[in-house]
């Protein structure tokens, strides 16, 4: 009897719970995307490469688990996918290396984890993910980071594995072109003059049926980076950050400007204390702060009640979601 | 014009202090305050303020950053330090630095002479060749003291706050110049012993370190992985900013109230727009010092 009654009030409170509608929503970057600019052969191919990540989550979703599980699968898949710059496919840093950055935040417990420059790590939200559930830090950088990161079974690859001839390629060319105005200015660098993707970082946000929030991000920063640049990706409040009180947001842009408007957790806390909607929260900081300062790229957000939001000032992002029940779009042009 | 600086926060016992090792932390804490007030009464900018204020704590032994930095589990003084101007959120960030005399300089130099916010690693290092910032070799950062808690901690295989009681070494600074521009700086040694390329919150621009014209310049010292996920310093100035709370009770939230929830001890030192000083602090103690509009000096360790 007293099984019975356990059963019927688990069943109860379960129900109860699953009236939660889940959503799943990713960007695959920002940048110079026009209609045109990409062949139909690879618009296909991006669309193809952001419904695999948009399955992948959901499932997760639909079958009752949670909102970090969804992020951490949608978010691999994109990285698995060449065609987007994080893991496989990630641009070069000017020493001609792929450096990973990765974070993770669950808007249930505010806990969060991250990498830095990291080279070796398939899946580097996956590390992000390890630093978070199995280690008292947030955030972990450089050989330290893939040491950790190996030791907690996340898989290893060979350089080789991270090197696609079309990254390759533009960073040959930006060379090139460098060779020209060596030595002007010191420390600096350049956007990746590719049609794609100015601002190439993959993110997910979701909303699980138990009304959870979690975000994240990864990327392999800008083309031609030096001196071991670190973005907004990796930090929690620049690039990523979830809080179930108010929202869950990915971003991908110029780092440095992300990094010093806090953008992730100034958009929550506009929710937060200034009371105002996600979308009034994200308009006002992507549309009027961060083009103010100088900067551009956009973001992906999520609220508890399954409101989406994306902006972004640049001409085109990446980015598609799917609903509860169903409803899913996958966009890369401004409407 | 005001300036506040601070040594870390933490359990700084009475017990476990002399009164030479006491005078000693209170000479560190005046010589820095000085060496930023300085610069601000010969209407110097808080930002160059804030730099030297913490370039002296940086060179002052007893304080984990600079000369003084802990040990990690390598052996070796990997350093963390973070600046930022609140007149054009500029910002400048270096982590996981190795022979660095003073890492806020270096931060200074990402900001003023990088298109980064942020450079980590054998990378910063080599900016900072580039940059001709001033090196120091192995013996420069060695100290019998921290060797000897790094033995401890390697032996327990432990990772270990800043001294053998719970401490955590980071020092900062904040200030208002007088054209009432106001900017912040943070550096620390990181923890004993630690492993894994840990980064604290004392190079992430809101996290351990942020200044805004609008609101306040803020400088962190705790529990970094807490200050990091509750991204405390830009908290103090979203209060103010979007809920319109004072300085003083957007502190009184963040380290008393939002801190203690999560267990994140530690403390900051602060001051908004208009001049006024906070240095709050949930632990034991913090050492800390103030000169006030007024030109009134403060210097404190312990609670009251």
């Amino acid at each position: 009897m007293r099984y019975l009654f356990v059963f019927l009030f688990s069943c109860c409170s379960y129900s109860s719970v699953l009236a939660q509608n889940h959503v799943l929503v990713i960007h695959g970057g920002a940048g110079s995307l026009t209609p045109g600019s990409v062949s139909p052969g690879k618009e296909a191919a991006y669309r193809h490469g952001m419904q695999k990540a948009l399955n992948a989550g959901n499932r997760i979703l639909k079958n009752g688990g949670t909102a970090t599980d969804a992020v951490v699968a949608a978010i691999k898949v994109l990285e698995d996918d060449s065609l987007f710059n994080a893991g496989k496919g990630a641009v070069f840093t000017a020493a001609g290396r792929n450096e990973l950055d990765a974070s993770i935040m669950d808007g249930k417990t505010l806990k969060a984890g991250a990498v830095a420059g990291v080279t070796t790590v398939k899946n580097p939200i996956t590390a992000a993910r390890a630093v978070m559930d199995k280690s008292p830090h947030v955030l972990m950088a450089g050989k330290g980071a893939e040491l950790f990161a190996e030791k907690q079974g996340c898989t290893i690859m060979p350089a080789s594995y991270f090197r696609t001839e079309e990254q390759y390629n533009t960073i040959m060319d930006i060379r090139r072109a460098e060779q020209k105005e060596q030595e002007q200015k010191h420390g600096s660098l350049r956007q990746p003059e590719n049609p794609d993707f100015k601002y190439g970082t993959v993110g997910a946000v979701a909303l699980d049926k138990y009304g959870n929030l979690a975000a994240g991000t990864s990327t392999g920063g800008m083309t031609n980076k030096s001196f071991g640049r670190i973005g907004d990706s990796p930090i929690i409040g620049a690039g990523t950050y979830a809080n179930n009180n108010t929202c869950a947001i990915s971003c991908t842009g110029w780092g440095e400007y992300f990094i010093r408007l806090v953008m992730a957790k100034s958009i929550s806390d506009r929710i937060e204390l200034a009371h105002m909607s996600l979308d009034d929260a994200a308009n006002e900081m992507m549309m009027k702060r961060l083009p103010e300062l100088g900067g551009d790229g956009g973001m992906i957000g999520l609220d508890r009640k399954g409101n989406i939001v994306n902006y972004f000032n640049t001409p085109g992002m990446f980015r598609a979601y799917i609903k509860w029940n169903g409803e899913s779009a996958i966009e890369m042009y401004r409407k | 014009m005001v300036i506040a600086i601070h040594g870390g926060a933490g359990t700084i016992l009475r017990s476990s202090m002399t009164d030479e090792l006491q005078a000693q932390y209170e000479q560190g804490l005046n010589d820095a305050l000085e060496a930023g007030y300085t610069i601000l009464k010969s209407g110097g900018s808080s930002l160059d303020a804030v730099e030297q204020a913490v370039a002296r704590l940086e060179d002052f032994p007893l304080f984990n950053a600079g000369k003084g930095s802990v040990f990690n589990n390598a052996g070796k003084h990997e350093m963390d330090a973070s600046i930022m101007n609140g007149k054009d959120l500029s910002a400048g960030a270096v982590s996981g630095v190795n022979g660095i005399r003073n890492p806020i300089f270096l931060a200074r130099a990402v900001m003023d002479h990088s298109e980064h916010v942020l450079l980590s690693g054998k990378g910063a290092e080599a900016f900072a060749a580039q940059q001709n910032i001033a090196t120091a070799s192995e013996d420069y950062f060695y100290n019998e003291f921290r060797y000897q808690q790094w033995q401890e901690a390697l032996k327990e295989d432990r990772v270990q706050m800043d001294h053998s009681d719970k401490k955590f070494g980071t020092v900062g600074a904040v200030a208002m110049d007088k054209t009432g521009n106001l900017a912040a700086a943070t550096s620390t040694g990181g923890m004993t012993n630690k492993k894994f390329g840990r980064v604290g919150d004392s190079p992430l621009i809101g996290a351990g370190t942020y200044a805004n014209n609008h609101t306040c310049a803020v400088s962190c010292t705790g529990h970094g992985e807490l200050f990091i996920r509750a991204v405390v310093a830009y908290d103090i100035s979203c209060l103010m900013e979007y809920k319109g709370l004072s300085l003083s009770e957007a502190c009184a939230i963040v380290v008393h109230d939002k801190l203690k929830k999560i267990g994140g001890e530690g403390g900051l030192v602060a001051v908004d727009s208009k001049g006024h000083i906070e240095m709050p602090f949930n632990s034991e103690g913090m050492y800390r010092a103030s000169i006030d509009a007024d030109g009134k000096k403060t210097i404190k360790i312990y609670k009251d």
